[in-house]
């Protein structure tokens, strides 16, 4: 099995070497071979998908240039809109509401550079989870072992790409939904700076902390797919960079390999410092505070009218949240104001960031929890442990996995200040090539 | 013990209620579970102390 090189087959695509009806076809076949074992898949999008690829395709024979994402087949969390298709976010309670009326900005943007949408992908209920175990839609898993979880709630959109399904892929993360599910399947997410991507037609889960990005097999695909999404923007500043890894809360529970692996990149970037974050479990809570008042103050009307039609997991933490009283809102509130001033004296310092982006390998699907301070606990709500402090202040975070041939996939996060995109680009591309980052394909 | 759990969901249905929630009973243990679970939360962010801590470096290897 191989992953998709997107960079390498657009190039093809706009020399007019390789037809976009021609991958379109390889990509429905390859959905059709693997997606039984991994169930990232909720819908192929076939006639759209052949119809997109023969506007590339006729572009090319015309002399125009199809765009950068020439003939590229990718899929979209449930979460986007699709024009002509109910978006349910995961929830099967949405499976018959009306149908989009146009697609997702960011859907737009990926069409006009010439990609081509086959699929709509697995998620959580309503984003609220982190293991992409769906009452509705079942359980992603692992390409690299189906016996364990894919992550989510983005886990259909990191499944597919790890799986070699797609060139690339989009999700949406609030406290780690593209990084963790990009670390356990062992490829590239991006989490942009909060607010850089546009939001239109995507369903929101906590709307301040709420970002999308994209999923893919290599740097140079990732930078890709952000650049359409971005207009034209992001790109790559190679420069020496003030590296440091963050220590104290980032590197308790770690698993060994995983901080060898970082130590390892900070030797390569000659970065001895390890540096603290003050109060980073009060960052935490805030953050999961704030996202439960905010995803269950959204939800509940529907709460009020059809509670049972819920994933019961995830009503059950939406009714929680929705109980909760103002006054915790407005501490959280606080709390990430003084947070945010600490975060932005530490960039004064360092450029760029490294911390674990789980605390281990993919938990199993039949035991699905993670050890954390000697204790067994859920992992569904509780694999945010290192993601959900940053996302929390709005920072940009590379998820790129560690680079382990026939081994379980280790994610790592690569973290800049807001609008800080192009120096992890940059200084993820120097790790790959240096062979301490990469994607490996699942074994057979 | 017991005593206090039937008065916790006496507690957590009336607070439903203030809004607009009728919990039904299949919904209590979650509901109880994750409220426990934000108290915890809450807890943390309330032992807070803005005049602690600063992000410096703690280790040179």
């Amino acid at each position: 099995m191989t992953l998709f090189p997107a960079v390498e087959v657009a190039a093809q695509v706009r020399a007019g070497q390789r037809s976009a009806a021609s991958l379109i076809e390889e990509a429905i076949a390859t959905i059709a071979a693997r997606d039984g074992a991994v169930g990232a898949v909720t819908r192929v999008l076939a006639e759209r998908g052949r119809a997109e690829a023969a506007t590339v395709d006729a572009k090319v024979a015309a002399g125009i240039d199809p765009g950068p994402l020439a003939g590229l087949p990718y899929g979209v969390k449930d979460l986007f809109d699709v024009a002509g298709l109910p978006t349910t976010a995961g929830a099967g309670m949405r499976r018959d509401v009306a149908p989009a009326a146009a697609d997702a900005i960011a859907v737009q943007r990926l069409s006009a550079a010439g990609a081509v949408l086959v699929a709509t992908l697995n998620m959580d209920e309503f984003a609220y989870g982190f293991a992409t175990s769906n009452a509705h839609f079942g359980v992603t898993r692992n390409p690299h072992d189906p016996a364990r979880l894919a992550g989510g709630s983005s886990g259909g959109s990191a499944a597919a790409v790890a799986a070699g399904m797609l060139a690339f892929s989009l999700g949406s993360d609030t406290n780690g939904s593209i990084r963790i599910p990009a670390a356990l399947c062992g490829v590239y997410g991006l989490k942009p700076s909060h607010g850089a991507l546009p939001m239109k037609g995507v369903f929101p889960f906590a709307e301040s902390f709420d970002d999308i990005g994209p999923m893919a097999a290599s740097v140079a695909d990732l930078a890709l797919v952000h650049r359409a999404l971005s207009n034209g923007g992001g790109g790559m500043v190679p420069a020496h960079y003030r590296v440091a890894r963050l220590g104290g809360w980032f590197r308790r529970n770690a698993a060994p390999q995983l901080l060898a692996g970082i130590d390892g990149i900070a030797d390569f970037a000659n970065a001895p410092d390890i540096v603290e974050l003050p109060e980073v479990p009060c960052a935490r809570s805030a953050a999961f505070l704030m996202t439960a008042a905010e995803g269950g103050h959204w939800h509940l009307p529907q709460l009020r009218r059809r509670a049972m039609a819920f994933d019961p997991e995830t009503r059950d933490r939406l009714i929680a949240g929705a109980m909760l009283p103002a006054s915790a809102y407005f501490e959280a509130q606080d709390f990430r104001r003084w947070f945010r001033e600490q975060v932005s004296a530490l960039f004064r310092r360092h450029d760029i960031l490294i911390a674990p982006a789980t605390c281990g390998a993919a938990p199993e699907i039949d035991n699905p929890f993670i050890e954390v301070d000697g204790r067994m606990v859920p992992a569904r709500a509780n694999l945010g442990l290192y993601t959900q402090p940053l996302s929390f202040v709005g920072l940009p975070v590379l998820a790129a996995p560690l680079l382990r041939q026939g081994e379980l996939p280790l994610g790592i996060q690569l973290i800049a200040a807001p609008g800080g995109e192009a120096k992890l680009f940059a200084f993820a591309a120097r790790l790959e090539e240096a062979g301490l980052i990469g994607t490996s394909p699942p074994n057979p | 013990m017991r005593e206090g759990r039937r008065g916790e969901g006496t507690d957590v249905k009336a607070r439903a209620a203030e809004i607009g929630l009728d919990l039904p009973e299949s919904c209590m243990p979650g509901v109880a579970a994750n409220l426990d679970l934000l108290a915890r939360h809450m807890a943390v962010l309330r032992g807070f102390d803005a005049c602690d801590g600063a992000a410096v470096p703690v280790e040179q290897s």
